[in-house]
């Protein structure tokens, strides 16, 4: 068990030293949102903005660092060395952002509860909080899995999430992934949950099949 | 040995491998022109693409699963551009794909790592960053990872492509020292890369196998075929562009020129067949 957790430290040091300081943007913004939930005034700021500043500022940079990391796959040179490896590896780098990504969700929660109250953060919140972190970290993969490029990818999901943050879910014509509203359970929300949940498993399919995949054309 | 029989592969409308079909042992050479097919059938052994129709047997058993030769951990295959983490240093690199590897202890890792780069001889580059390697030492930490994780078979896909005069030779020579303890199968359209180097060569054209056997018998194949005329710089030219000249050798008094014909004109002289020589039999279909 030693060796497995100093293995998992190794891998984080080096993805600090292969990514630089991109590595720190979900740190930033982590960082940014516990601020705007600490610091804002109450008066100022609707409590339920603090729930979206969660969704909308944390949550999507949970796909950051491993899509940083599986696109070194992709650089010149590597895809044949890389491919087997990461993709056997696959599991192991989501789980450890998965993990890192729910202590900052758990942590920015505590945050909420200590400044608004219990009373004030719905469980509906913290579990759609868990299944959006899920959602973006496949989503993330995905495009990078089908598309072999960072940049690309990254615009994709930056565009994406301003675009719904910013129009509050109520613009364009694709499936609205965050809770703008305090959560009430009825039949909207669980069909909300479901399709995100059906989402996040297609995904998760599409990662693993397609990241075997990369460059299979033959010379 | 691993032992190829009926692979097929086909892309598109392309057919990439027809039916090939053979026994890789010791330093074995894989040779062809490009669009050979020599890289696909690498990438199947190597379990990077898959392959249509056929049989890949390694000491007896077959390793075709599904579409895929699941042999990952037999065969180790460097591409032709190896090249990772070029922000990262050599040792760096190595211990991150160890820890891929599976290697979980520390120590166990730095011992691997040690052997791996003393083998390789890199020792003295360990700290520099994969950028700053040239391309024969990036090709030899390709070489490390590969021997960290003990494979049986080595693939090396055009092995001294881009590499220097003196690196070619370093690189050849770290070749038939990993064929002492490994099968070491090289894919190469430059015959030279190959010569004195293989103990049973193959070649491929058009996704076809055109020739197996050892170095002497595709010699054999252009007995009677090479000649060699003496030349004055002066008549250089003319038979430069008349006959098939294959090689050039400079002497005092001239020029030596080895040429590939089936008849050798006045001033000629039948001389021995070299691989090149046996390698444009087989591929021009002369013998």
């Amino acid at each position: 068990m030693r060796d497995y957790l100093e293995s998992i430290y190794a891998t984080f040091l080096f993805d600090r030293k292969t990514m630089g300081l991109t590595f720190f943007v979900p740190i930033v913004m982590f960082g940014l949102s516990l601020l705007l939930i600490l610091l804002v005034p109450r008066e100022q700021n609707g409590i339920y903005n603090n729930i979206i500043i969660i969704q909308g500022v944390f949550i999507p940079f949970s796909c950051w660092c491993l899509m940083y990391r599986l696109s070194e796959m992709y650089e010149e040179g590597a895809q044949e060395t890389l491919v087997p490896y990461y993709s056997k590896r696959f599991g192991i780098d989501f789980f450890r952002y998965f993990i890192i990504n729910i202590i900052g969700v758990f942590l920015l929660c505590t945050a909420f509860v200590v400044k608004y109250g219990m009373s004030s953060l719905s469980a509906l919140n913290v579990i759609h909080f868990i299944i959006l972190v899920l959602f973006y970290m496949f989503f993330g993969t995905s495009l990078i899995v089908l598309i072999k490029n960072i940049e690309i990818s990254l615009t994709i999901i930056i565009i994406y999430t301003v675009l719904e943050v910013v129009t509050l879910g109520e613009f364009m014509p694709w499936p609205h992934i965050f809770l703008f509203q305090p959560p009430v359970w009825d039949p909207f929300l669980l069909r909300k949950f479901v399709i995100l949940l059906i989402t996040v498993i297609a995904l998760m399919f599409t990662t693993v099949i397609f990241i075997r995949r990369a460059d299979r054309k033959p010379q | 040995m691993i032992r190829v029989s009926g692979v097929k592969k086909r892309f598109r409308k392309y057919q990439i491998l027809s039916d090939v079909t053979l026994e890789m042992e010791g330093i074995y050479g894989l040779v062809g022109p490009n669009g050979a097919g020599k890289t696909t059938l690498m990438k199947i052994l190597s379990s990077l693409i898959s392959l249509d129709e056929g049989i890949i047997e390694i000491n007896g058993e077959n390793y075709v699963k599904g579409r895929y030769v699941k042999a990952n951990h037999l065969i180790g295959y460097l591409p032709q551009d190896f090249m990772v983490y070029p922000q990262i240093s050599v040792v760096e690199t190595l211990d991150h794909i160890a820890i891929m590897q599976g290697m979980l202890n520390k120590k166990e890792r730095a011992r691997a790592i040690r052997e791996a780069i003393d083998k390789v001889n890199l020792a003295g580059h360990e700290n520099k960053k994969m950028m700053e390697l040239s391309g024969g030492m990036r090709k030899r930490v390709g070489i490390a990872q590969l021997l960290m994780r003990k494979p049986s078979i080595l693939i090396f896909d055009e092995p001294t492509a881009g590499l220097d005069i003196e690196e070619r030779i370093r690189f050849r020579n770290l070749l038939k020292n990993l064929g002492s303890e490994h099968t070491v199968i090289i894919s190469s359209h430059i015959v030279e890369d190959i010569e004195f180097l293989c103990t049973k060569i193959g070649i491929l054209k058009s996704g076809r196998v055109l020739f197996e056997g050892t170095p002497a018998e595709l010699k054999a194949h252009a007995e009677g075929y090479v000649w060699e005329y003496h030349v004055s710089p002066e008549e250089l030219d003319y038979i430069m562009v008349e006959k098939e000249v294959i090689q050039l050798l400079e002497e005092e008094d001239g020029v030596n020129v080895r040429v590939f014909a089936k008849e050798g004109e006045e001033g000629a002289k039948q001389v021995a067949p070299r691989l090149i020589d046996g390698y444009l039999a087989v591929v021009r279909g002369v013998n």
